[in-house]
C-alpha cells in the first residue's frame, strides 16, 4: 500500500508555487488596472461571473505496473470566471482553476487560466487589440494533435489527453485587416509542464519529478527568458492558412534520469521508491508553423505542418499532421448527424521521436443525435503504422439539465504495445473508465 | 542549475497526448443560422398593384412585401429565449444575443452568442451571408479559446433539437420559391393573403408551406409546413407584434407546433435595438474571438 501525501500539504506547496508566478505579471497588472480604472469612469464597469464545478472519477481495470501507483483516481475541479467590462469596450477577464483530488501527485492543483486586460480599436481599414497578462491562445487546424499549438503549456495533471493548458502570461498584440490577421506575442515567463507524478497511472517509467530542482534549464534566464511568438493568418477563397514561428524555451521537456540505478533503468517499474525519477529539461528552440483548412461542401480539409530546431545537437526535424472531417447529415432518417475524422500524424524522427504520434492513423467518427440533451457518441482509433498498437477511446456525452451534463469515457488498447513503442509501453495496463459530471452557473 | 547542453541526454518519452476528438458542439454548428426570416436583406418590393393579377403574380407579390416588411434596419441587437417541450410537458430552455449588421449589397452579418444551457454558454457563431455562394461560417469554442471555420449548414435538421429545423430559421430568398395567392381571409381584425409557398431546390424537408400574411402591414401570422408526402407536420403561430423606430415590425412570440409527436418550441424575442451602432468590423474573428 501506498501511503499518500496529505493534499494539503500538496495543496499548499502548489499554492505557494502559484504565488510566486502570480507575483511576477502582478505588478504589470495591477499597474495597468489601475491606469484604466483611474482613467475612466467606475461605474461604467459591467461585472459578469460565471464557471464550472466538476467532479471526477477516473477507474483503472487492471494492476498497475508499479504498486505504488493508483487503481482509481478522484477529483474535484472549481473554475469561476469573472468578466469586467467597460462602456467604452477595455476589459478585464480573470478564470482561475482550482483541483482538489487524491490518488495522484498534482491532483490538487491550483492555477490561472487567464487574468487579462483587454483593449482594442479600430481605423478605417485595421483593427487591433492588445492583451496583458496570463491568457490562452491556439492555433491549430486538426483534431488528433495540433503541432503548431506553441504558446501555453499543457497540463497532463489536468487532463491525460492534454487537451487542459496552463495560463501563459504573455503581451499580446494583433492587427487585423483586409490582408488577414497578424499576432504578435511576448512570452516573459516559462511554465514547465505537469504530469501525474509517482502515484499517477498514465505516466513514463520512472515518473517525471515536478520538483524546482528537477527542472533544468538551457538558458541562463531559466524561466524568465523572453520567449516570441507570431502567426499571421489569412483566408482565399475556400483556403485558411496560418504561418507561424516560435523562438525561445520548448514547451516539451527532454527528460533525464536521475538517481536511478542501472536495474531501476532496465526495469523502472520495479522502482519501489521514488528517488528514481526523470527530470524536465527545457531546451531553447526554434519553431516554424503551417496550419491549413479547406472548408468545401460537406468536407473540411486540414493540415498542420511544424519545422523544430534547438531540441537535439543532431539537428532539426519536420513533422506534420493531414486529414480532414465529413458529415452525413439526418441519416437513417432521423435528426442525427454521422461525422467521419481521419488524420495521418507523422514525425520524421520516427523511433526517435518524443511522442506516441510518430507515424499513425487517426480515425474517428461522432454520432450527434441532435436531441434535446444533445447527446452525443464518439469512436476514437489510434493505429500505429510502425509499431502493432491500437487505442481506443469511447466517448459519450449527454446535458441531463440546463446547468449539469455528463461525460463517460473510456480508453483501453485493442492491440497492446510492445517494448519498441516506447511512448505507449509504460501505459499498456492503463485502460480506464471516467465518469465526468460538470455543473455550469 | 546544471547547463543541460553539456549533458549526455538520454531521451525519455513522455506521457503523451492520446488523440481524441475534441467536441465542437455538432449539433450547434451545423444548425446555426442567421434567424434571417426575421431580419433579412431587402429585396426589391413590387408596388406595381393596380392591374389585376394572377394567383402566382399576387403571391410573389405578397411575398416579397413580407420579406420587405423585416429588412429596411442597419444594425440590430435582440435577445432570445427558446424554450421546448415535450408531449408530457417538460421544459427545456436555450437562450442566445443575437447582433445583425444589414448590407444589401455584400450580405447580412451577425453574430450569434448562447447563454444557456451553461454547457454552451460563451459559445459563439459568426456568419457572413452571401446571395451567390455558400455562407462563411466560423465558430468560437470559449474553453478552448478556439475559433473554426465550419461549414455552411445543413437545411432539414433540427435546430438544438427543437421543433425549428434551419431551413425554418433562414427562410431562402424569395425567388427560391414558387408562390401561389389562395385567398384572403380575415385573420383577427385584419385581413391576411393566403399564399402557398413550394420550394423549388431540392433538399427541403417540406413539399410545400402556406402562410397568412395581413394585407396592412404584411405581417406574418400564421405559417404550416406539409412534409413530403403533404402530411400536415408543423404550425408556427406569431404573435405579440410590437413596433420598433415607428417602422420595424417584429413578433415577441413564435410558437412552432409539431403535429405528428406533440412536440413544441416556442421562441421569446426581446430587448431589440435597431438603433444600435454596428460596422463591419463588429463581425470579424478577432471581434468573435472576444466575445462574452
Amino acid at each position: 500500500m501506498t501511503s499518500l501525501k496529505p493534499v494539503s500539504a500538496e495543496f499548499g506547496k502548489l499554492l505557494l508555487r502559484l504565488v510566486m508566478f502570480a507575483r511576477l505579471f502582478s505588478a504589470a497588472f495591477a499597474a495597468s488596472c489601475a491606469f484604466t480604472v483611474a482613467a475612466q469612469d467606475v461605474s461604467n464597469w459591467d461585472v459578469q461571473t460565471a464557471g464550472k464545478v466538476a467532479v471526477k472519477g477516473r477507474f483503472f481495470s487492471d494492476n498497475p505496473l508499479n504498486p505504488s501507483q493508483s487503481s482509481h483516481h478522484g477529483e474535484l475541479t472549481f473554475e469561476p470566471t469573472i468578466y469586467l467590462e467597460h462602456s467604452g469596450g477595455n476589459s478585464f477577464a480573470f478564470r482561475p482553476h482550482l483541483r482538489a483530488g487524491r490518488s495522484q501527485a498534482n491532483a490538487a492543483a491550483a492555477d490561472i487560466r487567464e487574468a487579462y486586460f483587454l483593449t482594442f480599436g479600430n481605423t478605417d481599414t485595421i483593427e487591433w487589440e492588445f492583451r496583458l497578462g496570463i491568457d490562452q491562445v491556439f492555433w491549430g487546424t486538426t483534431e488528433a494533435t495540433n503541432l503548431v499549438n506553441i504558446v501555453n503549456q499543457i497540463d497532463y495533471a489536468a487532463d491525460p489527453f492534454g487537451d487542459e493548458r496552463l495560463g501563459q502570461p504573455m503581451a499580446h498584440g494583433t492587427i487585423a485587416g483586409d490582408f488577414g490577421i497578424l499576432n504578435l506575442l511576448l512570452l516573459p515567463y516559462h511554465r514547465p509542464r505537469t504530469f501525474p507524478g509517482f502515484e499517477g497511472r498514465f505516466r513514463a517509467h520512472p515518473w517525471i519529478s515536478d520538483n524546482s530542482s528537477d527542472i533544468l534549464y538551457e538558458h541562463a534566464d531559466e524561466e524568465r527568458h523572453i520567449d516570441f511568438a507570431a502567426r499571421y493568418g489569412a483566408s482565399i477563397g475556400f483556403l485558411d492558412f496560418g504561418i507561424s514561428a516560435f523562438k525561445g524555451t520548448a514547451r516539451e521537456p527532454v527528460h533525464l534520469p536521475i538517481d536511478c540505478s542501472a536495474r531501476q533503468i532496465l526495469s523502472p517499474i520495479l522502482t519501489q521508491n521514488n528517488n528514481c525519477r526523470l527530470q524536465q529539461i527545457y531546451r531553447q528552440i526554434e519553431q516554424g508553423g503551417l496550419d491549413l483548412q479547406l472548408t468545401v461542401g460537406d468536407f473540411l480539409g486540414k493540415a498542420e505542418v511544424v519545422h523544430r530546431s534547438g531540441f537535439a545537437s543532431d539537428g532539426s526535424y519536420n513533422a506534420f499532421v493531414v486529414g480532414g472531417e465529413y458529415v452525413l447529415y439526418s441519416i437513417f432518417g432521423s435528426n442525427a448527424d454521422l461525422t467521419l475524422f481521419g488524420e495521418w500524424i507523422h514525425d520524421e524522427r520516427r523511433e526517435n521521436a518524443t511522442n506516441a504520434l510518430q507515424n499513425d492513423l487517426f480515425l474517428a467518427a461522432r454520432y450527434n443525435l441532435n436531441d434535446v440533451g444533445d447527446t452525443s457518441f464518439t469512436v476514437s482509433i489510434v493505429d500505429d503504422l510502425d509499431y502493432s498498437t491500437q487505442t481506443l477511446n469511447l466517448l459519450f456525452e449527454r446535458r441531463l439539465s440546463d446547468s449539469v451534463s455528463i461525460d463517460l469515457e473510456s480508453f483501453m488498447f485493442l492491440k497492446s504495445p510492445t517494448a519498441e513503442d516506447r511512448a505507449y509501453f509504460p501505459l499498456r495496463d492503463d485502460a480506464f473508465l471516467e465518469v465526468s459530471l460538470v455543473y455550469g452557473f | 542549475m546544471a547547463n543541460c547542453s553539456q549533458q549526455q541526454l538520454h531521451f525519455v518519452i513522455s506521457p503523451i497526448p492520446i488523440p481524441r476528438v475534441v467536441n465542437e458542439l455538432q449539433h450547434l454548428k451545423n444548425k446555426i443560422c442567421v434567424f434571417l426570416v426575421f431580419l433579412a436583406a431587402a429585396l426589391p418590393f413590387n408596388t406595381d398593384k393596380a392591374y389585376a393579377q394572377s394567383a402566382t403574380e399576387k403571391g410573389l407579390q405578397v411575398a416579397k412585401a413580407a420579406r420587405a416588411a423585416v429588412s429596411g434596419f442597419d444594425g440590430l441587437t435582440v435577445e432570445l429565449e427558446m424554450t421546448l417541450r415535450n408531449r408530457q410537458g417538460n421544459e427545456s430552455r436555450r437562450a442566445l444575443r443575437l447582433k445583425t449588421l444589414e448590407s444589401p449589397s455584400s450580405g447580412d452579418k451577425s453574430i450569434f452568442v448562447f447563454d444557456s444551457p451553461k454547457d454552451v454558454a460563451g459559445t459563439a457563431f459568426l456568419v457572413h451571408s452571401h446571395k451567390n455562394k455558400p455562407d462563411d461560417q466560423w465558430l468560437y469554442l470559449p474553453a478552448l479559446k478556439r475559433v473554426k471555420r465550419i461549414r455552411s449548414s445543413n437545411r432539414s435538421g433540427s435546430f438544438m433539437g427543437s421543433e425549428f429545423s434551419y431551413e425554418d430559421m433562414t427562410t431562402p430568398a424569395v425567388e427560391k420559391f414558387k408562390h401561389t395567392w389562395l385567398r384572403d381571409e380575415a385573420c383577427g381584425n385584419l385581413t391576411c393573403a393566403v399564399i402557398e409557398s413550394v420550394p423549388i431546390e431540392k433538399g427541403s424537408g417540406y413539399s410545400r408551406q402556406v402562410g397568412w400574411f395581413d394585407t396592412a402591414s404584411y405581417r406574418t401570422w400564421k405559417t404550416e409546413y406539409f412534409d413530403r408526402r403533404n402530411k400536415h407536420l408543423k404550425t408556427l403561430t406569431y404573435s405579440d407584434y410590437n413596433r420598433y423606430g415607428g417602422k420595424h415590425w417584429r413578433a415577441a412570440k413564435l410558437s412552432m407546433v409539431n403535429h405528428l409527436t406533440g412536440k413544441s418550441s416556442n421562441l421569446d424575442w426581446s430587448n431589440f435595438d435597431f438603433g444600435v451602432k454596428l460596422s463591419d468590423r463588429d463581425f470579424t474573428q478577432t471581434s468573435l474571438r472576444r466575445i462574452r
